[in-house]
């Protein structure tokens, strides 16, 4: 310790130099501004002025100066020849060989030295989204990246996956970090969804879907996001890092004296449209068999409209409205040769596409940093969020606006009585379901958090080539929701009119540190680095539910207006503590292997449970630089990595546990507990013996990178092969022994892929910039083996017709589901009256897509900017329940051909009296849309192509940039555009937006659609200013 | 130097911070949201509420749909009125009673050596769990099943020997339960929700429980009828005996025939054939306390053929009147008329004929609260008294039990009329085996639907 003292006194003395002049230039001979000129090894450095201008101080004239400026990467150049100026021309070679990137632990690396693929996402692209969540923001953007909103109500959560599903019930989200520090986003595996301690059912069907929380980050603070895919990139996430990592990097200020202190405003509005809804008849009313019934019939069998003196409805119409939006950010920066900060304000303000469905969200945030002494940096963000939002039922509850508004005949008027005040009661086509306008106005979901996030650190320089972080971050926030069931609505439990409060609280806390000492030298042709850390991640959720049933006095919701109180709760609580360490190796600057390690101990192993390591190997050649210089390639690289990250297993599963019992078949509320007084426990029905090892993900990938023409093309390409082994399941085992599952480790799945991505810059010059770019990827998952004996596992409950199995030698997630009867030809049985017969459940359908791709092109000239992205994806089935539904009922638009019978093509089952001959019975159209397309018959019918051609966002902006600034002017520049997100959408899917989950995010499986809220489309007109 | 101090010692304190971390000792490790031990009184009273939700869900309402009391009009009970019923359609439900059972087994194991009332309350709901598994499926694991991970292949015993160890359950029940209260550790009370602690109603219970399995066996070499009277004699003697399912007015605590069709309105309606059977005889009022009257101001029933719900009766006050209905489901009435079928079939018609008059009148009273005595309907005499007529009234007066689908399979009475649009030509005459049993379990045998169960025709 003493020695370092020394040493640090001895540099500080020596800090007198001589000045050196001198001008950064890039590729075309300007002058570039604003990039850093740093003295390598110390902390002396300044910025270039307008012009490309700098002075600096330099210690000693052997000195080398680093030069970096953003979209040139790095450069070194020697301090001086004598003069005393220096001119340094950037070129684009150099723009790609010193390219950094953010990866695990925060820690940025050149890209060059790494052996994985990552993907970047700057804050450019994510403004163009024109997306308020942070993730949804990252839609075909970066290949390998799916993400899938799950409607487009405020709120709505967002799905995002890396290379597919790698474990089974575990979770498959990838970490989220902010600035080093992990943020709660779903991914942990303290499940911070409140729910009531007696209800069993999945309450991802029905009901709302919780938002994902990086719903709370402002995306106008983001500067950029680094998509870490494989295991490779984030093993030092230990057993966190099994599914990837976002990892997210805010704005800050920069370095440099002199600067004016720069202010931004961003102000937008947005016009929000209903995308996309089921086609329905209207030539028939509501009804049976052709006749005329209203009230105790959800069925539009009836009459033909045309034939009596019933009215049509445009009853979508008089539901959906316009919503509007209002997003305003203001930031400050600023920063002085030793110091930065920032500080922003943001409130985003939206109203969506459902009546009394809006979103209300305040950042505040501040960072800064500041060098205390030439050898220690401090710094540190806070970031605090309000979050209010209004959402929207679905699924298949009877309040669910979509479930009501779709089944609704189009003879019946939405807007007719859907609520008296005085009697406290809706009108409805159907006592049993409530009027959509009813349940969206007097059943609200309300949801507030208040969130606090950030981190402190420091930087020690111990020694020219030892540092020292310190990190520490909290992320913390209070979430209270409260679900109503007025008076008269047939949502609540006991679905009889008597209302009902919900409120559920939940407090997570995820405190997370890093201690990290890092070595850095260079002996000869060699660079050598070692890093040596240890981290600290502790995670814990209280969460309590409160029911409130039988409400007496009329809109008062508070829980003492409940005649029956029901309240449970549930915390959790975890700790995990690692060693992890990392090894590189670079010769010459084009070869360079790097090893890293984990080792951890989590408490959700069990106490003296084992540790667990995480091995990482990569490697990368930049071999052009043993080709001659070139007009065709001018960068190729090859890469390799080899890895290994985790899953942590759920908490408190290593020993059996006596449970509250629900008795229940899903088609009532069931029994349960307390009882007439009296509470009661059974042991567990799923068997836990311990034991349990962790969930591991072995990646490997090999990738190149290349530019071509003078860096004018550039492509990436990635094959990725990912096992996931010992994955955690419940695995069935026969009622009759008194469980109905054992949790073990027993399960295998993998995942490989391609990753491709390509741009283009087709055209620059001085006025003009024009590029196209694109990227395309493919993962193809395969379940390699559940426990023994086992071929297939229900990852979550569903529904009785369909569920998401795990099924041996398909991918993850297929659809379970009944089917019909087939002849080993493959042709449809019917029986004698040429019905189709039932046959068991089977594998229906594949809900993940073939392929992605994202196409973007931008063009500007001048202040002039267009861009435009299309999102393609190709496959990726989804389970119609709504279709088959509303077929059932008669809603269809194919439904409406109804005037005739219909023949269902197949032969004769065995056993009837023309066996093997072609149908020829026909059937009445009813019965056909009910029994054979609709949810009465198998639930294989409703299975549909859910690929589809967006375009994804559109755009045109205009920016003025001031010349003159400072006299009497405060403005640098002002840009207006518009935006359009979601604007045009092909599918072949037969109902809303195709990009949707009834399950969201916080659920593994995918591709439900029963009744689920429709996408919407938005028109955004934005204005930012910067002085 | 000084500064150095000051920055190092910040260092060290925040260091510091990061290895104390935030103590939580066993909280990690134990949920703190569940228990790890519990007492036989919170078994009890759980394994009760399984066992009335078991006897009021699916497993029975489905029963009423095959023996035709309802009509099957929509949702998944369209289906079962259709003789279609998919392999998974059970698999809850079977795994529901197998639980009750492993909880049974566990109260035993942990309670049951000095507790012998509480044993023997187990060993009854056992008894009642493992009965309405084999009357639906047959053969079925008993002997090698509930052992947990030791064996998760239990392999499958005839229904003859499952019915044999029902009634070594009862016989054991009854033993216990007739021991001295002195002998036990801990004595049931509130947590016991179907009587209250009172070990005579339960001892009354068991011997019913036993006439009834025994007389499963009627087409059986092993039929006793003096051990079923035998057992009758001891058992129910008046409908304040009757093992009556318990509710209460919280959302959890409902009868399950009133929240059934509170929240799956017009799945299952009143059908034709059992209404205007009951309707033969004007004045037998069961009919509107089965049913509600529709507008016309008449209950009425919908075909099983082709059923609809529009004008057709729903559920009335004896099942579904309110949440806190209880359903009688071992009760004086079955025991007359069970009393009533052995006795003509030991040739004893003047006995019988009385039982019979007896078990009508009972279910008159019972049903229609008193309002309606059923003298005039029960003249039944030695003249024409036969067990189609015995199970014909059985079939009227048992709405709300399993019962009826377990007799029309042992006896083949009544005379259902099958449905003509059912997927099979004669009524299941059992369950499909539940999938999820059939695969995990190799032993799981998977019969056709039409095929008997061993008690049945």
């Amino acid at each position: 310790m003493l020695a370092i003292f020394l040493w640090s006194g001895l540099q500080l003395a020596m800090a007198q130099g001589r000045p050196v002049r001198g001008q950064v230039l890039d590729d075309k001979g300007e002058g570039i501004p604003g990039a850093s000129v740093q003295v390598k090894g110390t902390s002396t450095g300044t910025i270039t002025d307008v012009d490309g201008n700098f002075n600096l101080e330099v210690p000693d004239e052997s000195d080398i100066l680093v030069i970096s400026a953003i979209g040139f990467g790095q450069q070194e150049v020697k301090a001086g020849d004598g003069s005393g100026a220096v001119s340094v021309r950037m070129s684009t070679t150099s723009k790609v060989m010193g390219e950094t990137v953010v990866t695990a632990l925060g820690i940025k690396k050149e890209k060059k030295a790494l052996g994985y693929s990552v993907s970047e996402v700057n804050s450019d692209m994510i403004e163009k989204s024109g997306e308020r969540n942070a993730i949804q923001s990252l839609s075909a953007k970066a290949p390998g990246v799916q993400v899938t909103s799950s409607a487009g109500t405020p709120g709505a959560s967002t799905k995002i996956l890396l290379r597919g599903n790698s474990t089974f019930t575990g979770n498959n989200a990838p970490l989220v970090v902010i600035d080093g520090i992990p943020v709660d986003n779903g991914s942990s595996n303290v499940s911070n969804q409140s729910f009531a301690g007696d209800n069993p059912f999945n309450i991802n069907l029905t009901g709302v879907n919780e938002s994902n929380r990086a719903l709370d980050l402002n995306p106008d603070d983001i500067e950029s996001v680094s998509v870490l895919k494989g295991p490779a990139a984030a093993a030092l996430y230990g057993a966190n890092g099994g599914n990837g990592a976002i990892v997210i990097t805010t704005k800050k200020g920069r370095y440099g004296k002199g600067q004016a202190l720069g202010i931004t405003f961003t102000s937008s509005v947005e016009v929000n449209k209903v995308s996309r809804l089921p086609k329905t008849q209207d030539q028939y009313a509501q009804g049976n068999n052709g006749v005329f019934q209203t009230g105790n019939t959800p069925n539009s069998w009836g009459p033909r409209i045309d034939t009596t003196n019933l009215s049509r409805y445009d009853n979508f119409g008089n539901f959906f409205q316009t919503g509007m939006g209002f997003n305003n950010t203001l930031a400050l920066n600023g920063g002085s040769d030793n110091a930065i900060f920032r500080v922003s304000l943001g409130n985003y303000t939206t109203k969506g596409i459902i009546p009394n469905s809006k979103l209300k969200r305040t950042n505040l945030t501040m960072n800064g940093e500041a060098k205390l002494a030439s050898w220690l940096t401090v710094g540190g963000t806070a970031n605090y969020t309000h979050t209010e939002t209004r959402m929207v039922q679905n699924g298949s509850n009877v309040s669910g606006p979509m479930l009501s508004l779709f089944r609704m005949p189009v003879s019946y008027d939405v807007t007719k009585d859907f609520y008296d005040p005085t009697t406290h009661t809706g009108k409805n086509y159907i006592t049993a379901y409530d009027n959509p306008l009813f349940s969206v106005n007097r059943n609200p979901y309300d949801s507030y958090i208040d969130r606090v996030f950030g981190n402190t650190y420091f930087t020690a320089n111990i020694m020219k080539e030892l540092v020292l972080t310190y990190k520490i971050g909290v992320d913390a926030y209070g979430k209270q929701d409260r679900q109503i069931y007025d008076l008269g609505s047939k949502g609540n439990d006991a679905s009889d009119g008597t209302g009902q409060v919900n409120k559920s609280s939940t407090n997570f806390l995820q405190v997370y540190s890093d201690l990290i000492l890092r070595y850095n030298k260079r002996f000869g042709d060699f660079d050598f680095g070692a890093m040596a850390g240890y981290n600290y991640w502790y995670t814990e959720t209280r969460t309590s539910f409160i029911r409130g049933t039988q409400l007496s006095v009329p809109d008062f919701y508070n829980l003492n207006n409940a005649a029956t109180l029901y309240a449970s709760n549930t915390d959790g609580y975890q700790r995990s503590q690692a060693i992890y360490g990392e090894l590189s190796l670079g010769y010459r600057s084009f070869l360079y292997l790097t090893l890293t390690g984990r080792n951890e101990w989590n408490t959700s192993f069990g106490k003296g449970g084992k540790s667990f390591f995480y091995p990482t190997a990569n490697m990368s050649w930049i071999f052009s630089e043993h080709i001659p210089s070139n007009n065709f390639l001018s960068y190729g690289k090859l890469r390799a990595a080899i890895s290994k990250a985790g899953i942590p297993p759920q908490i408190y599963a290593d020993r059996n546990y006596y449970l509250q019992p629900f008795l229940t078949d899903g088609s009532t509320n069931g029994n349960g507990f307390p009882y007439l007084g009296q509470s009661g426990y059974m042991p567990g029905n799923v068997n836990q013996p311990g034991g349990l090892v962790a969930e591991s993900v072995t990646g490997k990938e090999i990738g190149t990178e290349l530019r071509f023409w003078d860096n004018r093309i550039s492509f990436e390409a990635t094959y990725y092969h990912q096992v996931s082994n010992n994955l955690l399941l419940q695995r069935p085992v026969a009622p009759s022994s008194g469980y109905v599952a054992e949790y073990v480790n027993a399960g295998k799945l993998r995942n490989q892929g391609v990753e491709l991505s390509l741009n283009f810059d087709v055209y620059k010059n001085k006025d003009w910039n024009v590029s196209v770019g694109g990227n395309w990827s493919k993962n193809v998952s395969k379940v390699l083996g559940l426990a023994q004996g086992v071929t297939e596992l229900s990852i979550e409950s569903g529904f009785t017709a369909i569920g998401s199995f795990a099924i041996v030698g398909e991918p993850y997630g297929v659809f379970y589901g009944t089917t019909w009867e087939r002849n080993a030809s493959g042709q449809l049985l019917v029986d004698e009256d040429g019905y189709p017969i039932l046959d068991v459940a089977k594998n229906i359908g594949n809900p993940n897509p073939d392929w992605l791709m994202g196409l973007n092109c931008n063009v500007s000239y001048k202040g002039l900017t267009f861009s435009m992205l299309w999102d393609i994806r190709h496959g990726g089935s989804i389970w119609n329940g709504t279709w088959a539904r509303l077929n059932n009922v008669g809603r269809t638009d194919e439904s409406a051909e109804r005037d005739h019978d219909y023949v269902i093509p197949g032969v004769y089952a065995p056993g009837t009296a023309k066996e093997g001959q072609t149908n020829t019975t026909a059937m009445p159209a009813q019965d056909y849309f009910r029994y054979y397309l609709g949810d009465l018959g198998a639930a294989e019918n409703a299975v549909q192509d859910g690929g589809w051609v967006r375009l994804r966002s559109i755009g045109l902006s205009y920016r003025y940039t001031f010349r003159n600034t400072g006299s009497g002017n405060p403005f640098k520049y002002v840009e207006v555009g518009f935006t359009g997100r979601n604007l045009f959408l092909s599918t072949k899917y037969k109902g809303v937006d195709p990009e949707t989950s009834l399950t969201g995010s916080g659920s593994n499986i995918g591709g439900w659609d029963y009744f689920n809220n429709p996408g919407s489309k938005s028109y955004i007109f934005n204005l930012k200013l910067g002085l | 130097m000084k500064r150095n101090i000051k920055y190092i010692t910040l260092v060290a304190a925040l260091a510091a911070l990061s290895f104390s971390g935030c103590k939580r000792g066993d909280d990690f490790f134990v949920s703190p949201n569940s228990p790890v031990e519990v007492t036989p009184g919170l078994l009890l009273t759980a394994i009760e509420v399984s066992t009335f939700n078991s006897y009021e869900g699916f497993l029975v309402k489905d029963a009423s749909v095959l023996v035709q009391q309802n009509a099957g009009v929509d949702g998944q009970l369209l289906p079962i009125n259709n003789y279609i019923m998919a392999e998974n359609e059970f698999d809850n439900q079977w795994a529901q009673n197998y639980q009750a059972m492993f909880s049974c087994k566990d109260l035993q194991t942990r309670y049951g050596a000095v507790n012998p009332y509480y044993s023997g309350m187990a060993d009854v709901l056992m008894a009642m769990n493992l009965g309405q598994v084999t009357d639906l499926w047959g053969d079925v694991p008993y002997s090698e099943a509930l052992q947990g991970q030791t064996n998760y292949q239990a392999k499958y015993d005839s229904q003859e020997s499952v019915i044999q160890a029902i009634v070594g359950l009862l016989d054991d029940a009854i033993t216990k339960l007739n021991m001295d209260v002195g002998a036990n550790e801990l004595v049931p009370g509130s947590d016991d929700v179907a009587f209250n602690g009172d070990v005579s109603l339960w001892i009354k219970t068991a011997n019913t429980l036993k006439a009834r399995y025994l007389l499963r066996l009627s087409n059986k070499p092993g039929y006793d009828p003096a051990k079923i009277l035998a057992s009758l004699t001891d058992g129910i003697q008046s409908r304040d005996d009757d093992f009556v399912t318990r509710h209460g007015t919280r959302t959890n605590e409902f009868n399950q025939w009133y929240d059934f069709q509170n929240n799956r309105q017009f799945y299952a309606m009143a059908s034709e054939p059992f209404v205007d059977s009951i309707k033969l005889r004007p004045t037998d009022i069961r009919l509107y306390y089965y049913f509600d009257s529709t507008d016309i101001g008449d209950v009425v029933g919908t075909p099983i053929d082709n059923p609809v719900s529009e004008g057709v009766s729903q559920w009335g006050s004896y099942l579904a009147g309110g949440p806190t209905v209880g359903v009688h489901i071992i009760s004086f009435m079955e025991a007359k008329f069970m009393e009533a079928e052995v006795k003509f079939r030991q040739g004893n018609a003047t006995d019988a004929a009385t039982a019979l008059n007896d078990a009508i009148k009972e279910s008159c009273s019972l049903v229609t609260n008193g309002a309606y005595d059923g003298a005039d309907i029960a003249t039944y005499t030695s003249a024409n008294i036969n067990v189609s007529r015995i199970i014909y009234e059985k079939w009227i007066a048992l709405f709300g039990s399993g019962e009826p689908y377990s007799d029309y399979r042992r006896t083949g009475f009544p005379a259902l009329r099958v449905n003509p649009n059912g997927r099979l030509n004669v009524i299941p005459k059992r369950y499909p085996t539940p999938q999820n049993e059939r695969v995990s379990n190799p032993n799981a045998p998977t019969p056709d639907l039409t095929t008997p169960v061993w008690f049945g025709l």
